[in-house]
């Protein structure tokens, strides 16, 4: 990363962050006036305990916040200024408990501290028995608790009947504008205490229509999301376990990246989440008897669950990650080094930094589009904020539903679905118009607005958008950092806007946290380790690379071993014939090949040479090529005529072929005593004759058609068996075809022509000089191209 | 270095001629081999090789020839192979291919020799 580069990220982050803070104040949540944080909410409880006549400062005591989801519709819909002082779309409920006795007391407390209502538990009955007049006169003590000034406003209701030893007293108040909202406060007394005071707004079918107007979007999203989530996690399971039976990722992978994150949530849960009341039943002895084992078991199963929730995400990168190395640039990359354990890595540093400093961007898109276009952003979604406002900060509280939804769409498409994608569709354009495509799907489900499917949809595509551009400039670890960054980000913004002092200095060491870690990964993208190219490409599938490798190695030694055997089958040195010296060589294009010379002391005492070539190359040619080496040994036994062994090996060729192959051959018999040469060809390369006194050069064309094409009689009728009579000096090459159809750069043939004049010039030469000066002449020829096919060369001087 | 190599297929009533240019190698050959393979499929037996486009023949390619050249002639039909330049017919010739095939000089050629000689004996 550049130092420029660094300067033009903090300047973008500080603008921008600047502006999530800002649009955070349209965000409900940010106007709580949260005036308790939990040990508040504990004192105020207490307090409230007191003043009922319960001492309840060494109870052991629980915090819980809750949604009070119609207060939040009746304050949405009414004008009516009165209820806002009345009740409040979020509230705190603390237990407080004491186990040896069972009593507990429960108070309801709005954000900014107001009591809502209160229960109690009284096991013992305190032997009072108060008159009806009495009781009533107790009971309306609370409308004043309650209600305060507004309590001039309450009508005092017909009593219903009364259950047991219980008395209920009911008022109520109707909000004098068009909404008729009705609000009603329950009192139920016991003997001479008020056991339960509650505020009750009523339905109307007005706001029960309201309600599920608002519901409808969410609903269609709600039964889509699920969906695409199965399906997507089912397609990338199967990957998944495709790519372990061919062992393109490793199961040691899996393993590091679940120890992992079961470390990461168990600090999230010592650090934030888990309270003594969340594992134990505040009216009873801790479990096992010990606060502190209990603790490590609530930290222990939720961790664990926690875990599980992850795992999916897992499945995700390495279903993806065999595809995303054939990208041009891995975007899982960084991801997989950190599972290596070389989270140092300079690249590392540069995504964290990267996405630390973008992270504004994703809450401040549903916000911007909320105020700039008059959508509404939900007033609470159940289980979003209002939980983390339990912990203290600075904590690594789990992301919000929010977060979670866009996170797990974020992964699957950009980790998963992306690679897959662009493995098998190879236009850029095609591809990242559907990857942006499914993510906005995705993220519509995230996108909060509760009323409008246009403004969701609008807030989804731009945030895909956003997260592509990320994830192509940059790469998925930096968009899985903006997005939890993010998230982080505006819950900050929603801490920091509470009147609570705890709370707010809670948001500003979470600012003091981001920035640090900020600067941690400004540090790691400067000074740490460098990574080689290598370490950039296909480490995740090293294992099944190292192998493949193995595998290649094994290979190579059995063609090694094919080669030496093969060459073992030429003849160690040519035969000393008295009166001829003879030179051969055979030089395979491939590790194994087609060519074969051979010399046969036939029967009658003459020497034959043969030089053979099967057709095609490699394995399948060197498995003919040995057949017919053994036919050739086998038949020259009991004839010498040149002919009458080519009629049998062909015979023999033909059934054993089966017209995938053919053999060309040229079996050249010499008689020293004689000096005569007698020829068989069958469709190979004629050799060239030079006659050393007579200055000629020819090509010794005698008819005849491969070996293994013809089992019948066309063969023996083509082959003319052709005899000439040698001097002193006459030379006579044998060759295959790699001799002069070798092709050169310009796709020139070396040729007959060349071979003969090269012949010509060679006439006081030996046997060796000459084949030496045929493979140079052709090696030279060919240049820079290596030789396409086997090169043979059989060399006879006449002396 | 990949060796160009075209295969084109034209009908004339039950004649198919098929014209082969380029590089018909080891490589090439398998495509050759394949399109033959289809016309004997397809009942079509009858067929005129124009080499006057090729330049270059490998063992390969001529195993290809051979290949179906029984099985043709079984159906009555036949593999005429016209229009070799000089440097093809000879590596036609050195394998003896012309005791094998009828070797003419054009497309018209081969034609009428299919109605003179529509088949030959291997």
């Amino acid at each position: 990363m550049r130092i420029s580069r660094l300067i033009v990220l903090i300047l973008i982050a500080v603008a921008g962050y600047a502006l999530l803070a800002r649009l955070s104040s349209q965000q409900p949540a940010s106007g709580f006036g949260y005036v308790l944080d939990r040990s508040e909410a504990i004192n105020r409880a207490r307090i409230e305990a007191k003043q009922r006549g319960i001492d309840a400062d060494s109870w052991r005591a629980g915090v819980e916040t809750q949604v009070q989801g119609n207060s939040a519709i009746y304050l949405k819909n009414t004008p009516h200024p009165g209820l806002k002082d009345l009740l409040s779309p979020i509230a705190v409920e603390a237990t407080l408990s004491e186990p040896s006795t069972g009593r507990r007391f429960f108070a309801t407390l709005a954000a900014d501290g107001r009591l809502l209502g209160f229960r109690r538990r009284e096991p013992q009955p305190d032997g009072i028995n108060l008159s009806a007049e009495q009781a009533e006169q107790l009971a309306e003590s609370s409308l004043a608790d309650i209600a305060g000034e507004k309590r001039s406003d309450f009508v005092r209701r017909p009593a219903p009947p009364s259950t047991g030893e219980s008395r209920t007293f009911s008022w109520e108040m109707i909000a004098p504008d068009e909404s008729r909202v009705k609000v009603t406060l329950d009192v139920v007394v016991t003997g001479g205490r008020i056991m339960s005071v509650s505020l009750n707004p009523a339905f109307s079918p007005v706001h029960l229509e309201q309600q599920r107007k608002a519901r409808q979007p969410l609903n269609t999203v709600s039964v889509f999301f699920p969906i695409l989530i199965a399906a997507t996690l089912l397609v990338a399971f199967i990957c998944y376990m495709l790519h372990i039976v061919r062992k393109e990722v490793r199961h040691r992978s899996t393993l590091i990246f679940l120890a992992a994150t079961f470390v990461l949530m168990s600090l999230w849960g010592i650090n934030g989440e888990i309270h003594e009341d969340l594992f134990t039943d505040l009216t009873g002895a801790p479990p096992f008897g010990s606060v502190l084992l209990g603790y490590a078991l609530s930290v222990l199963l939720i961790s664990l669950i926690n875990s599980l929730f992850i795992a999916p995400f897992f499945v995700m990168f390495a279903a993806g990650f065999p595809y995303a190395v054939h990208l041009p640039k891995n975007p899982l990359n960084t991801i997989e080094l950190i599972l290596r354990g070389k989270a140092g890595a300079r690249i590392v540093g540069r995504s964290l930094f990267t996405g630390l400093s973008l992270g504004w961007i994703l809450p401040v898109i549903p916000l911007a589009v909320s105020a700039y276009g008059r959508l509404e952003y939900p007033a609470l979604k159940p289980g979003s904020l209002p939980d983390a406002f339990n912990a203290s900060f600075p904590t690594l509280s789990p992301p919000t539903d929010f977060a979670t939804i866009q996170l797990f769409t974020v992964f699957s498409v950009f980790a998963f679905l992306y690679p897959l994608i662009a493995r098998f569709v190879r236009r850029r354009a095609v591809v990242r118009l559907l990857v942006v495509v499914v993510a906005a799907a995705g993220l519509t489900a995230a996108t909060p607005f509760q009323v409008s499917m246009t403004g969701m949809f609008l807030g989804a595509l731009i945030q895909a958008i956003a997260f592509a551009a990320i994830i192509y400039r940059v790469d998925v670890l930096s968009a899985v950092t903006a997005l939890i960054a993010g998230d982080f980000a505006a819950k900050l913004c929603v801490y920091a806007s509470q009147p609570s002092p705890s709370l707010q200095s809670s948001g500003w060491r979470g600012w003091a946290a981001l920035v640090i870690l900020a600067a941690g990964a400004a540090v790691l993208a400067f000074r740490g380790r460098e990574t080689s190219e290598e370490e950039h490409h296909l480490q995740w599938v090293n294992e099944a690379q190292r192998a493949n490798r193995v595998e290649r190695e094994r290979l190579k030694a059995e063609f090694e071993v094919a080669r030496r055997a093969q060459q073992q089958m030429l003849p160690d040195k040519p035969p000393s014939a008295p009166g001829l010296d003879i030179s051969a060589h055979c030089r395979p294009a491939r590790e194994v090949g087609g060519d074969l010379y051979d010399f046969l002391d036939l029967p009658d005492g003459r020497l034959g040479i043969v030089v053979a070539d099967v057709s095609g190359k490699g394995v399948p040619a060197s498995l003919y090529m040995t057949l017919t080496k053994g036919l050739l040994a086998s038949v020259s036994e009991t004839t010498s005529d040149p002919g009458a062994i080519l009629h049998e090996v062909n015979r023999h060729l033909y059934i054993a072929c089966r017209k995938k192959m053919f053999v060309t051959l040229l079996l050249a018999v010499f008689d020293p005593h004689r000096r005569t040469l007698t020829y068989a060809r069958a469709g190979h390369n004629p050799p060239v004759l030079r006659r050393n006194r007579a200055g000629e050069t020819t090509l010794l064309k005698a008819p005849g058609i491969g070996l293994g094409l013809n089992g019948g009689d066309l063969f023996k009728r083509t082959m003319k068996v052709e005899s000439a009579s040698l001097e002193a000096q006459d030379l006579l090459i044998l060759y295959s075809d790699g001799i002069t159809e070798a092709m050169n750069e310009q796709r020139e043939e070396y040729g007959e022509e060349r071979l003969m004049e090269l012949a010509a010039r060679l006439d006081s030469i030996s046997a060796e000089g000459v084949k030496d000066a045929v493979l140079n002449d052709v090696g030279a020829f060919l240049g820079r191209v290596p030789p396409q096919d086997d090169q043979t060369i059989v060399v006879v001087r006449v002396l | 270095m990949p060796n160009p190599f075209v295969l084109n297929t034209t009908n004339r009533e039950d004649l198919s001629i098929m014209s082969i240019e380029g590089y018909l190698d080891a490589h090439t050959a398998p495509q050759f081999e394949e399109k033959l393979q289809a016309e004997i499929e397809a009942g079509r037996t009858r067929i005129v090789v124009d080499c006057s486009k090729l330049s270059y023949i490998s063992s390969a390619g001529l195993g290809v020839f051979m290949s179906f050249i029984e099985e043709i002639r079984e159906h009555s039909g036949d593999i005429k192979i016209s229009g070799l330049a000089p440097k093809v017919r000879h590596t036609f010739e050195i394998l003896g291919f012309h005791d094998i095939f009828d070797l003419l000089d054009d497309v018209q050629a081969a034609v009428k020799r299919f109605e003179d000689k529509p088949t030959r004996e291997v």
